[in-house]
């Protein structure tokens, strides 16, 4: 099924939505740590330690290349593993071209990488005097210095009102505004906002509550804060006064919520077209440990009032976004709670998100009527894993177009992060993160999958 | 021979062991000092704030998280080190 898109599929409406054309050709840039730039220079819940992504975080670059088709480029840090990519044909995928940066350093983002490489620049400039744009995970002053270098254009807006967007503060006071439901709970942008907040928080706690302090420009799974007592709280005032006093820098950049009893977390997305129009795309279940993300279940299992609910809500989002000026992919995180109320808003991610990626394989690949989870499995491996070994080792498991089932392999990749480039390997055993969409029949099988795959994991190293 | 150092130490490092369980959410019997937070027990970004805050509970100290360096939380002697020099100055970072 290669060729042409199928009529009305997804990537041609984020297409049409970025560019006016739905086959317009794009330059795709898997810059999966895009909220660590808005981040920086945003005080928020006191860091420890580095600002670098993983290794195996800066591989997620990857998943670009499931968006691309035959007319499109991708910017990888490393060529892909050739037999994920005859995998990949073999689903029916046709494939962007594959622009690899100089150089590939294991913690260095995508995008400075990229910027760092000339030779990449010199072949990506015929590319943008040509009228090709650039599609990135989500865009900062980074990858706007990268459209600069290579003269590609942008195909998102400017990168300060997609900063803006991206704030949890921004979904907050968009939500209220439009009359949408919202967890209780306030925004801070100062420490004296901070205190005043944390009395009312502490106040909630004392009734039994559980409340959460989230950083507005947070990196996925970092900067937050349970507190289900107020003396964390209280630290926490102590440890963002101590940062002020210090820096002289008054700015405090958290939203503080009171955590709500959840049957199900929610991750659905929409497409804002530069004509203002809205797409609702799709809803997933997302799974999620501890705030950090794992991946997603759908079909969604919602009954036809909460779905509604959520169209409705992505319809209003996204006209709101419109209205600021903001185009491009966006998802939203949500959640059902315990009593099947809808809380429809906790968060607008103005970017690709990791369910973005699924679309294509989705389209192609996924029989109706099946379930598919979409997970992860962190391995310590002594060595690096080619993709003809994993699919060895997963055999009969391996997804198979034909029977519609199985454990389908979406990125390589973040597998081999620490073993990729020039220097030496590591001595001991490193992190290596494999992903996978397990297509089944129906839970139990899908459960049952799940459980198989962990096990033939083992082969390579110990899964955490 | 054991002497009242040593006997102090295994305490101090039994109390951090012990943090880190309940931080962690698992048992951790087989933790030595030499055992790595990050590599070896699966401390993150996520759950390093709220060690943090409950090795202030556990030991009465203030901890600065932003002026930590890496190597204070790299093993379980590490910050049992740390939190010695901390407890040692009145406060920490």
């Amino acid at each position: 099924m290669t060729g042409s898109p199928p009529a009305g599929d997804f990537m041609s409406g984020v297409r049409r939505a970025c560019t006016g054309d739905p086959g317009a050709p794009l330059v795709l840039l898997g810059n999966i740590e895009v909220e660590r730039d808005w981040a920086r220079g945003e005080p928020g819940v006191p860091a420890v330690g580095d600002d670098a992504p993983s290794a195996v975080v800066a591989r997620m670059d990857e998943f670009a290349l499931l968006l691309g088709g035959a007319d499109d480029h991708v910017v990888l840090k490393s060529a892909p593993d050739p037999g994920h990519l005859d995998y990949l044909r073999g689903l029916g995928l046709d494939l962007p071209h594959v622009q690899v940066t100089d150089r590939c350093r294991p913690a260095v983002p995508v995008t400075a990488e990229a910027l760092d490489s000339p030779a990449l620049l010199a072949r990506l400039r015929p590319l943008g005097a040509a009228g090709v744009r650039l599609l990135p995970h989500g865009i900062s002053a980074a990858e706007k210095e990268l459209c600069r270098r290579s003269g590609l254009a942008a195909a998102l807006p400017p990168a300060a009102l997609a900063k803006r967007v991206n704030s949890k503060v921004y979904s907050r006071r968009v939500t209220a505004e439009l009359g949408v439901p919202l967890a209780e709970g306030w925004e801070c942008e100062s420490v004296a906002e901070f205190e005043a907040v944390v009395e009312k928080a502490a106040a909630r706690i004392a009734d039994g509550a559980v409340v959460g302090v989230k950083d507005a420009y947070g990196v996925s799974g970092k900067g937050i804060v349970v507190a289900d007592r107020a003396r964390r709280l209280e630290q926490l005032v102590r440890m963002v006064r101590r940062r002020a006093e210090r820096t002289g820098d008054d700015r405090l950049a958290v939203v503080v919520e009171v955590w709500a009893d959840k049957s199900a977390d929610l991750n659905y997305h929409l497409t804002v077209g530069r004509d203002g129009s809205v797409r609702f795309d799709f809803v997933k279940e997302a799974l999620t440990a501890g705030g950090v993300h794992k991946g997603h279940r759908f079909p969604a299992r919602l009954t036809p009032g909460q779905l509604a609910a959520v169209e409705d809500t992505a319809r209003l989002l996204g006209r709101r976004l419109a209205a600021d000026g903001y185009h491009g992919p966006v998802g939203v995180d949500a959640l059902v709670r315990a009593d099947g109320s809808l809380l429809p808003v906790l968060e607008i991610n103005a970017r690709n998100n990791m369910s973005t990626y699924q679309t294509r394989l989705q389209e192609r690949c996924v029989p109706a009527g099946a379930v598919v989870v979409a997970r992860q499995y962190d391995v310590r491996l002594p060595a690096p894993v080619p993709f003809g070994r994993l699919a060895a080792a997963l055999g009969p498991l391996l997804f198979d177009r034909a029977a519609g089932r199985g454990a389908l392999p979406d990125s390589h990749a973040t597998v081999n992060a620490a073993f990729t480039g020039p220097a030496a390997p590591p001595a001991a055993p490193a992190d290596g993160r494999f992903h996978f969409l397990l297509v089944a029949p129906g839970q139990a099988e899908a459960d049952a999958l799940d459980a198989e795959v962990a096990a033939r994991l083992t082969e390579f190293g110990d899964v955490r | 021979m054991t002497t009242h150092v040593d006997e102090a130490r295994n305490d101090l490092q039994a109390k951090v062991i012990r943090s880190l369980e309940v931080v962690l959410r698992k048992d951790l019997a087989e933790a030595t000092a030499q055992t790595k937070l990050f590599e070896e027990l699966g401390l993150d970004s996520t759950s390093v704030l709220e060690l943090l805050m409950t090795l202030e509970d556990d030991h009465g100290i203030e901890i600065d998280p932003e002026t930590l360096e890496p190597e204070h939380l790299e093993t379980v002697g590490a910050v049992c080190a740390f939190i010695e020099v901390s407890a040692a100055s009145g406060a920490a970072g």
